[in-house]
């Protein structure tokens, strides 16, 4: 597994696909940006967020400002904001099965863990691979929970044309594969040309995650438009 | 020096884990698209069912309107029409040189089809509309319907209707007791019972009508949604908001269980 991971995917490198379809849901999403729900407009934020993140944490100029050189406090102030816009997608979701201020409550307690994670646990020059897992975490229950109210609810028929089907299912794929990967990284950094290369599972996750988020863009869910009122003309009816 | 540390067995376990949750995740994916699309399926099967069983129910009641406009019509037509018609004749008998004693007997006798007409008029009324169910409320026309059934002889009537005198709404109390007769009607025409029971009482702001007869009963299955009459019936009731249930079984008689909730 770690030849094919070490391997290139029609000559490209993993990370290279990686990073260059994240452009495809901030495209998806601009295009007809104005038909887009509240979600998918709350996932268009995410999108551009995760873009500014990702190339300025692998920005060279970036990485020179620490001492010793590293990207890593960068993931430590990330982690937390990316968190808190996915709270925001599953916001209505959150207020309407548990309580108004849960989101609010998730955000703080994620923050002050994160502050934690930085200041005493893997520490700020270090891969936050707690917060991550935290992350990944809760994102996790986060899209079971909302599947599991999909299906009491039974308030989505058509699940390949609800935008909110392909996030959720791109959330669940895309972070119980890193759950584990995020928490052991920092043992796995130990062995560093080994750690890059199982870091290559996430980086294929995110491609699957950037079509996933790509496709819940490009899919509209039905709009139930108002019955017309007729209007008497001295033709009949309009 | 630190790539030892890490041994190719603990790398194994992490990508078998890795690989495992992804595997759970993609299979809960599908679970979830494949549970909401059975439950879907059965909302539309059910949905049509419901829709069907409403078209019975509509047949049904239509059926039951036509039945009734048909008896009233035979009614006016064979008691009253043909009276009237008798009387008619009679009255051309008379002219103005006709004997007094042949007058006296075309009176007599036109005075008496007039009875005969008044007579059938008030039993169709009553048929249509009992004054008793009009006046006094449908428990006192039931226990009146049943003392008259039990009267005729060949039939043991139980009635119990407790002491509670509250009243239906009058659309309910028209409807049960169309019912009662309905089902009555059935009993005597086809089951051969020696017996019916009827019990009607309240619980809280709940009418509760139970109906028991002892007759050969029917196959429910065999009998298509229970026969026409038992589909008037419920129809009957499911238009005043009640609810209904019954069972049958060859040898077992009938037994009909309805429930009304009273907003009086």
């Amino acid at each position: 597994m770690i030849d094919f991971l070490d391997s290139k995917f029609w000559g490209f490198r993993f990370e290279a696909l990686y990073e260059w379809t994240m452009i495809l849901p901030v495209v998806a999403g601009l295009f007809a940006f104005s038909r887009h729900t509240s979600i998918q407009r709350k996932l268009f934020f995410y999108c551009v967020a995760a873009i500014i993140f990702e190339y300025f944490s692998q920005m060279r100029w970036a990485i020179d400002q620490f001492e010793p050189r590293s990207n890593a406090p960068y993931y430590h102030f990330f982690t937390p904001a990316l968190f808190i816009l996915f709270v925001f997608i599953y916001q209505k979701f959150l207020r309407d099965t548990f309580s108004r201020r849960v989101d609010i409550w998730l955000i703080a307690l994620f923050v002050l863990f994160s502050i934690w994670n930085a200041s005493f646990g893997d520490g700020l020059f270090h891969f936050p691979g707690l917060s991550l897992g935290l992350y990944a975490f809760l994102m996790m229950s986060l899209a079971i929970g909302y599947f599991l109210r999909l299906m009491t609810t039974l308030e989505l028929e058509r699940l390949e044309k609800e935008p909110v089907f392909w996030i959720n299912s791109g959330v669940l794929i895309y972070f119980s594969g890193n759950f584990l990967l995020w928490l052991t990284m920092n043992y796995l950094l130990k062995d560093y040309s080994l750690s890059f290369s199982i870091y290559k599972i996430s980086v294929i996750l995110g491609f699957c995650l950037n079509i996933f988020f790509t496709i819940a863009f490009v899919c509209h869910p039905k709009v139930v438009l108002p019955i017309p009122v007729s209007k008497k003309t001295p033709h009949g009816n309009e | 020096m630190e790539t030892n540390e890490i041994s190719a067995e603990s790398v194994n376990i992490l990508l078998a884990g890795i690989v495992g949750m992804l595997l759970l995740s993609v299979a809960l994916v599908v679970f979830f698209i494949v549970y909401q699309r059975r439950i879907f399926e059965q909302q539309r099967i059910r949905l049509a069912e419901e829709q069907a069983h409403q078209k019975q129910l509509l047949t049904a009641a239509v059926e039951v309107q036509e039945t009734e406009r048909r008896r009233i019509a035979r009614d006016l037509h064979d008691d009253i029409g043909s009276l009237l018609s008798a009387t008619r004749l009679y009255l051309r008998q008379l002219k103005p040189d006709s004997s007094p004693e042949k007058s006296a007997s075309i009176r007599a006798e036109s005075l008496s089809i007039l009875d005969e007409i008044i007579q059938n008029t008030r039993r169709i009324t009553h048929d249509l509309l009992p004054p008793v169910l009009e006046k006094f409320g449908y428990q006192a026309a039931a226990e009146d319907l049943c003392e008259r059934v039990g009267k005729s002889g060949g039939m043991k009537m139980i009635y119990s209707g407790g002491s509670n005198q509250r009243r239906l709404e009058d659309k309910q109390e028209i409807a049960l007791y169309r019912v009662l007769q309905e089902l009555v009607n059935n009993t005597l025409k086809h089951a051969k019972a020696s017996e019916i029971e009827v019990v009607n009482s309240w619980q809280g702001d709940l009418f509760k009508f139970r109906y028991r007869d002892d007759g050969k009963g029917f196959d429910p299955l065999t009998v298509k949604s229970g026969g026409l009459g038992l589909k008037n019936i419920e129809s009957r009731i499911t238009l005043v908001g009640g609810s209904l249930d019954w069972k049958s079984a060859p040898g077992d008689g009938l037994e009909v269980n309805i429930s009304l909730n009273n907003a009086n």
